[in-house]
């Protein structure tokens, strides 16, 4: 007998005599008021609220400008595969920007595949690169204005929905996806907050309003 | 998690109070600092119905367990990451062993696990020689302290900031005066270097999503992010009680559990894991596993109350708000888990007998269950524990002799107001020592003191 | 208005005076009051303590005693507890009844509020400074909040505020003796945030015996006096 059907077996004779409880349905995230602003200005709240910071511009290609003048203040920065393309908005192909290798550099950019406002979240996929995500200690991240979901439920299955690039064709999750809401933070020295163990301790969002 | 003493709860919560009043004072501030973030965070939502969401979901899903944790499975496997099963820690340990051999694991990145700490994963690989590294902050004070954990979230709470001070300027040279940033500076840098290096992630697992085949973890330092992708392969161990049926309902725990466990509207980073790398990915790790393990969780389910305390979602509100745990912080329980949660698991999982006499270390407040995010009906489940108890002959013989008296007299109301008369002309701190039940009370407190006439006395005298 | 008081086993014996002075506020408030000559112990003790046969024994006991109360009034937020939120469920073999004698009880103080609607009393505790205690019971099971704050306020006190209010003062009832260390350190939790007050009140005998126990243990000057007699002096001249 293996220990899955063992497992099995004893929750099954557990349960024999257990009534079911029904499933009470979606996540509604009930609240005493709704938010009044866009899911924009709501992102924008929460994000800013958990440490985080926002810029918005009309067009990638400002959009691009910014972040390409933001990064060239660090000594060095990385890009990741997919924001490669967004960084170099308006750039022509033999000047076009490229990073470097994530665990050495001091800023980073990253392109999300959405993010969320009630929950002030930017949601991070596995083919942009982790490592883009994680390592540099500045993080910097573009998003569409119109892949900001008003709910966390709505982003998550927007995402299981979506054909990734690199993804099988029939949909589903990547293999990994991060959703970031503000700078690595930690209280574990005496209860005191402090920024950037481990994650990145600046985020920067970058919203391109349209395409 | 080296070994389990529960039974030593008396002496050792006596003990820490005699001895480390400190910790009293550092707990009693990071609980209240918690208990005033998990307030608001309650307050900006409809909390009420998001409790009663959150225990419905959870008591679906067990209910249901065996369907979801197949589907989970399949998922699992359609997603490229392995599955095993583990009875006992032991199981856990060797499927564990066996994937380190495998793979020429020589060093392991930990996110913070407390079913991990429950398995005694860090001993066992060690055992082996393999490097195990701590990466959450926390976790990462207690490795270098040589301590244990002392609450779910927060595992090093008990320790103050000179505290960490001192330990920091010992094991790595920051000054003894060093501000927080400066400590979390250099344990980054030393951390930063093992999450590169390393050949092995392990994390726990927050929630596993049926649907999608999901492992869900929650965090705010980026560790988990780290220890889950850099590493060659990832470990994931999950209690089979983690179960949650659908991605939609991720969303929902994730927003209930961060606004209990720290006051959060979402921890800082949340993590989706649902198999190793694919064509495409850049990076991430080559294989994941995930043990789903038993130990004792289904001896759990199979008790008709007891079941209920499975629905945790190990947010620590209810040892933030215990104003038991509040005296000693949670080493004294013996347990990897401390306070309500674990005085109610205990039971089930460890068996009652080595569980005593935790059931027993409440005065009963109720004041976590009004926080628990999922409705766990822990003082039910305590007087629930405390019955079965005494039906297996666990409580002293003392007591039920006492109280099989006492109610003997209470059903005659004559012999009641008697003997009441009588020990009412008895010195009380007499009676106190005499008698086991009473000498507990003038060890710490003055006797009270009788009323001159009883009530029933005044009244039959009649009353002006 | 009829009503029955149950002084509980420890009201009887520690807090004699104050049940004599629950009986005056309530006849002051125009109620008859009656006390059972067979009521005993409501059974907590035991329930608490996992025993629970012994705790249907002395349930059935006093559901006998007062089975034909109009109202049962307690000055005690755990024993009114005991009968209203666990009765029905501890006396699985007569729920009905069970569950008509939960309906009518009450704590002293929400029977003075909610059920006769008194708000004044008197202004007999002008000057003084109060420190409310929350019994857990009182709080938790009975939703018993503002009404003794209230009253004690119409009376002319001053109620502090006390940071540790709410929290458990540690009685638990054999838990203060099982656990006496713990159980003290909870009390000294309680004491060591209150603020110069002339009295600590709460509406259970058992939270005052363990407070004022660790109170005198410990010298400290502040008096504990029972809700119910702080009411009666607040009555006044």
């Amino acid at each position: 007998m293996t220990a899955r059907s063992s497992i099995l077996d004893r929750v099954r004779i557990a349960l024999a005599n257990r009534e079911v409880v029904a499933h009470p349905g979606s996540f509604k995230g009930w609240r005493p008021f709704i938010h009044s602003g866009t899911p924009t200005e709501q992102f924008t709240e929460m994000f800013e609220k958990a440490g985080g910071e926002v810029v918005s511009f009309k067009t990638q290609v400002e959009a691009s400008l910014w972040a390409r003048g933001f990064l060239a203040d660090f000594n060095s920065f990385s890009v990741g595969e997919l924001a490669q393309g967004r960084l170099n908005e308006g750039v022509e192909p033999d000047e076009w920007i490229e990073g470097i290798d994530p665990s050495v550099v001091e800023a980073g950019a990253s392109l999300a595949f959405g993010a969320v406002a009630e929950t002030g979240s930017l949601i991070m996929t596995p083919q942009d690169g982790r490592r883009a995500q994680l390592l540099p200690p500045v993080h910097m991240v573009f998003v569409d204005q119109a892949k900001i979901y008003e709910t966390l439920s709505e982003g998550l299955v927007a995402l299981k929905n979506e054909v990734l690039p690199g993804d099988n064709e029939s949909g589903g999750l990547p293999s990994a996806v991060g959703l970031h809401s503000g700078p690595s933070k930690s209280a574990d020295i005496g209860q005191v907050l402090v920024t950037g163990v481990h994650g990145p301790g600046r985020v920067v969002t970058v919203i391109v309003e349209s395409d | 998690m080296t070994s389990v003493n529960p039974q030593k709860y008396p002496e050792a919560s006596a003990q820490a109070l005699k001895d480390k009043p400190e910790v009293r004072n550092t707990v009693t501030n990071s609980t209240n600092l918690a208990n005033k973030k998990r307030t608001a965070a309650y307050q900006e939502v409809d909390s009420d119905t998001w409790k009663d969401w959150g225990r419905d979901v959870k008591s679906h899903a067990l209910t249901n367990l065996d369907q979801y944790l197949e589907q989970a499975e399949t998922q699992l496997l359609a997603n490229g990451a392995k599955v095993h099963w583990a009875e006992t820690a032991q199981d856990a340990q060797k499927i564990l062993e066996n994937i380190v051999l495998d793979h020429n694991i020589s060093s392991v990145v930990k996110a913070k696990s407390m079913l991990s700490e429950e398995l005694g994963i860090n001993e066992h690989l060690e055992k082996l020689g393999v490097l195990v590294r701590e990466t959450d902050l926390g976790e990462y004070i207690i490795q270098i302290l040589g301590d244990r954990p002392s609450h779910i979230v927060g595992p090093a709470m008990h320790l103050s900031l000179e505290d960490c001070q001192r330990l920091f300027h010992e094991k790595l040279g920051t000054p003894l005066d060093g501000k927080p940033e400066i400590l979390a500076a250099a344990a980054r840098e030393v951390l930063r270097e093992e999450f590169l290096a390393a050949d092995m992630g392990i994390s726990g697992g927050n929630f596993l999503v049926a649907e999608t085949g999901t492992v869900a973890l929650i965090e705010n330092e980026g560790n988990i992010r780290l220890s889950t992708s850099l590493p060659r392969v990832h470990v994931a161990l999950v209690g089979i009680e983690k179960i949650v049926p659908r991605l939609e309902d991720v969303s929902g725990f994730v927003q209930l559990t961060s606004r209990a466990a720290t006051g959060q509207p979402i921890g800082n980073f949340f993590s989706l894991i649902q198999g190793p790398k694919r064509d495409g990915d850049i990076d991430g790790p080559e294989e994941v596993h995930v043990i789903l393990v038993d130990n004792g969780r289904t001896r759990l389910l199979a008790d008709d109350k007891a079941w209920e305390s499975l629905r945790c979602v190990r947010c620590g509100a209810c040892m933030n708000i215990c104003p038991v745990y509040r005296q000693t912080g949670g080493h004294p329980y013996g347990w990897t888990y401390p306070g309500p949660i674990g005085a109610i698991i205990a039971p089930g999982m460890l068996g009652l007998e080595e569980a005593m006499p935790l059931p027993y270390a409440s005065s009963l407040c109720g004041a976590c269950v009004d926080v628990c995010p999922v409705r766990i009906p822990i003082t039910e489940l305590l007087v629930h524990w405390r019955e079965k108890a005494v039906e297996e002959g666990f409580t002293s013989a003392i007591e039920s002799a006492g109280i099989r008296a006492y109610t003997k007299a209470a059903e005659r109301p004559g012999i009641f107001r008697a003997v009441g008369a009588m020990l009412r002309h008895m010195p009380l701190d007499v009676i106190g020592r005499a008698l086991p039940i009473l000498s507990g009370w003038v060890k710490e407190r003055s006797a009270p003191e009788s009323s001159a006439k009883s009530f029933m006395q005044q009244w039959k005298e009649g009353i002006e | 208005m009829k009503a029955t008081l149950f002084a509980t086993c420890l009201g009887d014996q520690f807090y004699a005076d104050a049940c004599a002075d629950a009986v005056r506020l309530l006849r002051y408030a125009g109620v008859d009051v009656d006390v059972p000559q067979s009521q005993t112990c409501c059974g907590q003790p035991a329930y608490n303590a996992g025993r629970r046969l012994e705790a249907i024994r002395m349930a059935q006991q006093t559901l006998d005693t007062f089975d034909s109360a109009d109202y049962v009034v307690l000055p005690s937020g755990s024993c009114a507890g005991m009968l209203r939120c666990f009765y029905p469920d501890l006396i699985n073999n007569d729920v009905e009844r069970a569950q008509a004698l939960a309906d009518r009880t009450y704590e002293l103080s929400h029977f003075l509020v909610e059920v006769l609607g008194i708000q004044d009393l008197g202004s007999g505790l002008k000057g003084k400074r109060i420190a409310y205690h929350h019994s857990c019971h009182a709080l938790r099971e009975l939703g018993v909040r503002n009404q003794p704050i209230s009253l004690l306020k119409n009376c002319g006190a001053e109620v502090v505020t006390w940071e540790a209010d709410e929290e458990c003062c540690g009685f638990g009832g054999l838990f203060s003796a099982k656990l006496p260390e713990v159980s003290a350190a909870m009390a000294d939790r309680k004491l060591d945030t209150l603020s110069t007050v002339d009295f600590v009140t709460s509406t259970d005998g058992g939270c005052l015996l363990q407070l004022s126990g660790r109170g005198n243990r410990r010298q400290l000057s502040v008096q504990f006096r029972h809700l119910a007699s702080l009411l009666w002096d607040g009555v006044g001249s």
